[in-house]
């Protein structure tokens, strides 16, 4: 035969016994030990970017002369079928691109003839086309199984409504099979679009939206089984060709899961209602007796007692006084925790506070004789804004577990200024002691509740041991925090920061006053309170300050004494049989519109409750057991200012202490000769002129004119020499100087306030002056 | 040591005993003769017993020492050691390449030069098995080896391991020792090329559209005048192999052994697709053949100094020549003795073409002997 004969033939077997069909592996499984056979090569390979190779010998893969091949033929062009011709080593390499997928290598000894070589182009290209088919049926056939398995359910319409496809699972639920889906309409099974145009209108509503999800009820017709799904429907078009894809999920699981989670919910809801509840009634329960046992003893203290008696009557003050700090702990404890605690700003006086806690522990200390020292800085500002009740409850908490913890030496308090502008200052406090001082393990612990060392800590020096635990979560509330150094046998030193706005002094709430008796003489008070111990108290206070009580055992009696009789004030017990407080407080407001103040006395000290009572009706609340004096100072507020027998007030020394006056009226005096008269007008030209001037500072500061501050000052210059108001005689004379020009904002703005301030008091100084002598 | 002969498997136990203890044996190929051979339960323990690596087969005849003999064993000592492996015939291609995988690390196929196969001639799957030989090992290697079996068709254990006798498997033995080869028959074709155009297995059902015998017939026929039929086809086949027709390379002889129904039964495959001519010869062509193979053989063996031959010689060669196989043995014996074994089908590829099995061909193999 001639060899150009035998080629063709060769050629043509090779075409013919080339695998066409099956995966891409098979086919060059099959086909390349052919290619090999027939044409004589000692290596068969087909070099692929992407795809995992093939390679005949086995051998030859590993081998460099490979690896040189891969690097050639991966940087040719696969994009038309040709041949690129490749020697190396006395070998010939051909190399017949099969377009978009690789390119076939055969190596030969000898070269081949060039119309076989030529030809192969094509057949090579032929085998490409079968790969590429395979690859892309293997493709389809994958995602075909991953629909055909899918855990959902599967349907696919034509526009028409027309059933296209349905996966197995569809099959299942349907009960129609597989091969028989085309022969339905969607409306067959689906009643939803039994209705004329239903599914039109679906069809066209998809087409507007791109997809939509439902939920609905399914039945399974092979089980016969109901369960609830959620069905993603999605419009597609493919060529001319529209199709509705529906992808039902079978949701009963996550149904059960938010079924579950919402009983989980309702059940720690109520978990949690029942723990208020509880904490309510206990706290109720241990008030209630508690504000008994306080007012009892405070009666018992205004007897004429010996001094035994006196003393065992201070220490059982003592005691309940102390029990009612941890009750208070314990709630506080749990307000935090339930996030319920809400800081209350106000104005105050940090050094106010700061004495305030000095003077309730100052007896601890001495008993044990500590040097308890309290250092002020003079910088800290006369008012600052902030929850001034929590910030003594702090300074109490923490100075007293120094006290507890201290056999000897000191305990000291220390209020200094880190920064401070016009508008705020970060005042820092730092409490020292030498008492026995922690360990290391006890310091990492210590914020923790509930730890066995705080346990023998408490069990030795007593206490619950949640002071400072109130004091490091309120602090945290308070956006700060507590830190602790402590040096086990040596002391502990805790310090922490405020970052407080600054208040204003006019606002800090009231002298603190002792009221004395019958400071609210003839003022007509309602008491409703059912417990007979604590009406027999709360009478007895009344009645020392001189008020006129009239009695209610229940919310019903109080509505009808609310109204027959006119009162000045009402204080309403909440919890009272027949009709509770809140009730009668609702029936006095809407429906007698009586407007007379109600003060709840309450011995629920939840916040939440609180509110509930100031949104109906009620104005102001004092929690029971409470403090007489601070009772006092709560009623005198509704109580008018005008009518208050300040004579009978005195300044206590545990509050604000009392201010000197800031002027002087001797210059005065000397100038007037003895006329009280004319020393009364000039006093009452410069309240005018002290106004004017505040006024005028006010608008020059917001227009940071340096000038007309000038201007005003030199103006109010001598009236304030003639007052002799010394806290004023450097400051007004500031803005004359070139130095004044160069302060900074701040500084002009804290000497404006200075100034301000200073006059203000000054005025309301020579005010009160002139009604004391009125 | 040299090649020694067993005539039975006492001596044999005794052979192999010696070569154990000789430090210059490595390994050993093993080849026995068809008849009168022991059974595998007696071979099992002397072949385990030794503790080199031993393979071979057992062969219709062997030739020991220039004589062909039907009975006994040619143990042939090597002086390099075989790497070697036993695997079933019935395993499929990717598994064959799975075994050989484990079997032979990479380095040890990039230091190899040659690999001896010898395989069960009647096995199932053999060319399967051949082709997956190749598809792993390629041209890294040179290939020589053939069919072990008998002429009664008959299947036994005739391959032969350390770990025993096998049937319907093949054992290879890998080593570092390059060989020269020869490969030749001395046919040539009388007709013009058929195609195959129905086969099955070993089978040729029809050539050029019409049943095979009836193609064969007429050319051997036109040729001879002879008039072959299905009782004296294997007189007058054995002069009229076919031989498949090779792009780029010589023609591989195919065994026509038996006729039926118009269906030619070859001793080796012939795919469908392929092209056969009908190929005749004489003794003194056939011997011409065996002096090509030598002279091939030592074309690349020039520079070796003694060396060892091992011949591989096809049974059906023999069967033709009958009395003047002698005389092939002459041509061959050059400088030193024959010895080898008549195979049903030789394995053989000096690098050049795809792996094949072939028929009624003669191959020399000559390597260095250490010295």
């Amino acid at each position: 035969m001639a060899n150009e004969n035998l080629e063709t033939r060769v050629l043509l077997e090779i075409a013919l016994q080339q695998l066409y069909e099956g995966s891409a592996g098979k086919i060059l499984q099959h086909t390349l030990p052919i290619y090999m056979r027939k044409l004589n090569c000692f290596m068969a390979g087909v070099v692929v970017a992407d795809k995992e190779e093939v390679v005949i010998p086995y051998t030859f893969y590993g081998s460099d002369s490979w690896h040189e091949l891969k690097q050639f033929f991966l940087e040719q062009n696969t994009d038309q079928a040709r041949l690129v011709e490749y020697q190396a080593g006395g070998k010939y390499y051909y190399g017949y691109s099969m377009p978009h997928y690789g390119w076939l290598v055969l190596g030969k000894n000898q070269a081949f003839a060039v119309d076989i070589k030529n030809e192969l182009v094509r057949l090579v290209s032929q085998l490409g086309r079968s790969l590429c088919q395979a690859e892309e049926e293997a493709r389809l056939k994958l995602l075909q199984n991953l629909i055909n398995n899918s855990s959902d359910a599967v349907q696919v319409a034509k526009e028409s409504g027309q059933i296209y496809y349905i996966n197995h699972l569809a099959e299942e639920r349907l009960g129609i099979k597989q091969q028989d889906a085309h022969k339905y309409h969607i409306r067959d099974y689906e009643s939803v679009f039994k209705e004329e145009g239903a599914w039109e209108k679906h069809v066209k509503e998809l087409k507007s939206k791109g997809f939509l999800t439902l939920e609905g009820l399914n039945i399974n017709q092979t089980t016969g089984h109901r369960f609830p799904v959620e069905v993603t429907v999605k419009y597609i078009q493919i060529g001319s060709e529209g199709y509705v894809i529906a992808n039902s999920r079978d949701i009963s699981e996550r149904k059960a899961t938010e079924k579950q989670l919402a009983e989980a919910k309702s059940v720690a809801e109520r978990a949690s209602q029942a723990k208020e509840l509880f904490l309510a009634n206990m706290s109720h329960e241990i008030r209630t007796p508690l504000n008994v046992i306080i007012g009892m003893i405070r009666q018992l203290s205004r007897e004429t007692l010996s001094g035994d008696q006196l003393y065992y009557v201070n220490q059982s003050a003592a005691a309940a006084t102390h029990l009612l700090a941890i009750l208070n702990n314990i709630l506080d404890m749990t307000s935090i925790e339930a996030g319920e605690l809400v800081l209350e700003n106000k104005d105050f006086s940090i050094s106010a506070i700061a004495q305030n806690a000095q003077s309730i522990l100052s007896s601890q200390a001495n008993e044990k004789n500590i040097d308890f020292q309290l250092h002020i800085s003079p910088q800290v500002k006369e008012a600052l804004y902030g929850d001034d009740v929590r910030i003594r409850q702090i300074l109490i908490n923490l100075l007293d577990n120094a006290i507890k913890f201290t056999e000897k030496g000191f305990v000291r308090l220390s209020i200094s200024v880190s920064e401070t502008t016009a508008n705020k200052q970060v005042v820092r406090f730092d409490i020292e002691d030498s008492g026995i001082g922690m360990s290391d393990d006890f310091t990492s612990d210590v914020f923790k509740t509930f730890t066995q060392e705080q346990a023998t800590a408490n069990r030795q020096f007593g206490g619950a041991g949640l002071g400072l635990n109130i004091a490091h979560d309120l602090l945290q509330l308070m956006g700060s925090e507590l830190k602790l150094k402590s040096k086990k046998g040596t002391g502990t030193h805790i310090s922490f920061e405020l970052k407080l706005p600054a208040g204003d002094p006019e606002k800090i709430s009231g002298k603190s006053i002792s009221i004395n008796a019958n400071a609210f003489e003839g003022f007509r008070v309602m008491l409703a309170e059912d417990n007979d111990m604590n009406r027999f108290i709360a009478l007895h206070s009344l009645s020392h300050v001189g008020c006129i009580v009239s009695e209610a055992t229940n919310g019903k009696e109080a509505v009808e004494l609310a109204r027959k009789e006119a009162f000045d004030l009402i204080l309403m017990d909440i919890q009272m049989p027949e009709m509770d407080g809140l009730e009668a407080t609702r029936i006095i407001r809407n429906e007698l519109k009586i407007d007379t103040p109600v003060i709840a006395l309450t011995a629920n000290a939840f916040k939440h409750d609180i509110d509930k009572y100031l949104a109906n009706g009620i104005n102001d609340y004092v929690i029971k057991p409470y403090d007489e004096q601070d009772f006092y100072r709560k009623i005198s507020h509704y109580f008018s200012l005008a009518k208050i027998a300040e004579g009978s007030a005195t300044e206590s020394p545990a509050g604000k202490q009392a201010s000197p006056p800031l002027y002087n009226l001797d210059k005065l005096r000397d100038l007037s000769k003895g006329n009280e008269g004319f020393v009364q007008k000039m006093l009452g030209i410069f309240v005018a002129l002290a106004q004017d001037g505040i006024n005028k500072l006010e608008d020059a500061q917001k227009n940071n004119d340096r000038e007309a501050m000038r201007k005003m000052a030199h103006k109010m210059k001598p009236s304030i020499d003639q007052l002799d108001i010394k806290s004023l005689y450097e400051k007004v004379r500031m803005p004359e100087k070139p130095a004044f020009r160069e302060l900074s904002g701040d500084e002009v703005n804290d000497w404006v306030n200075d100034v301000t301030k200073t006059l203000m008091k000054v005025s309301r100084q020579i005010s009160e002056r002139e009604i004391n002598t009125d | 040591m040299n090649p020694t002969y067993a005539i039975n498997i006492h001596e044999l136990e005794d052979q192999l005993s010696l070569m154990a203890a000789d430090e210059d044996v490595q390994s050993v190929l093993l080849m026995g003769a068809d008849e009168g051979h022991p059974a595998k339960e007696e071979l099992d323990p002397l072949l385990a017993a030794f503790p080199k690596p031993l393979i071979g087969g057992i062969f219709p005849e062997i030739i020991t020492d220039n004589k062909r003999t039907k009975t006994g064993f040619l143990l042939f000592p090597l002086s390099f050691e075989l790497k070697t492996t036993v695997i079933e015939l019935s395993c499929d291609d990717s598994d064959c390449i799975d075994l050989l995988k484990n079997k032979f690390d990479v380095n040890e196929i990039k230091r190899a030069k040659s690999l001896f196969v010898f395989v069960d001639a009647f096995g199932h799957k053999k060319k399967s098995f051949v082709h997956s030989l190749f598809n792993f090992f390629g041209n890294t290697v040179k290939y020589l080896g053939g069919g072990a079996g008998s002429l009664s068709f008959e299947p036994f254990e005739c391959i032969l391991h350390n770990s025993g006798a096998y049937q319907n498997a093949a054992v290879l033995g890998l080593c570092e020792q390059p060989l020269s080869l020869g490969v030749a028959h001395g046919w040539t074709p009388i007709g013009k090329p058929l195609k195959v155009t129905k086969a099955e297995g070993n089978s040729i059902i029809s050539l050029e559209w019409k049943p095979a015998f009836e193609t064969y017939k007429e050319q051997i026929e036109r040729h001879s005048g002879l008039s072959i039929t299905e009782e004296n086809f294997f007189d007058i086949a054995k002069s009229y192999p076919l031989g498949m027709v090779k792009l780029d390379s010589e023609m591989v002889i195919r065994d026509p052994y038996r006729a039926e129904s118009g269906v030619l039964h070859i001793v080796d495959e012939v795919p469908e697709g392929e092209y056969v001519r009908i190929m005749h010869g004489n003794i003194d062509s056939l011997l011409n053949g065996a002096g090509a193979a030598l002279d091939e053989a030592k074309t690349y063996a020039r520079r070796m100094d003694q060396p060892s031959m091992l011949c591989i010689d096809c049974i059906s060669r023999v069967l033709y020549m009958q009395d003047d196989f002698s005389r092939e043995i002459k041509v061959v014996s050059d400088q030193q003795a024959v010895n080898g074994a008549l195979s049903i089908g030789e394995i053989a590829n000096a690098g050049e073409t795809f792996l094949e099995v072939y028929n009624k061909t003669i191959v020399i193999a000559l390597w260095q002997t250490k010295t």
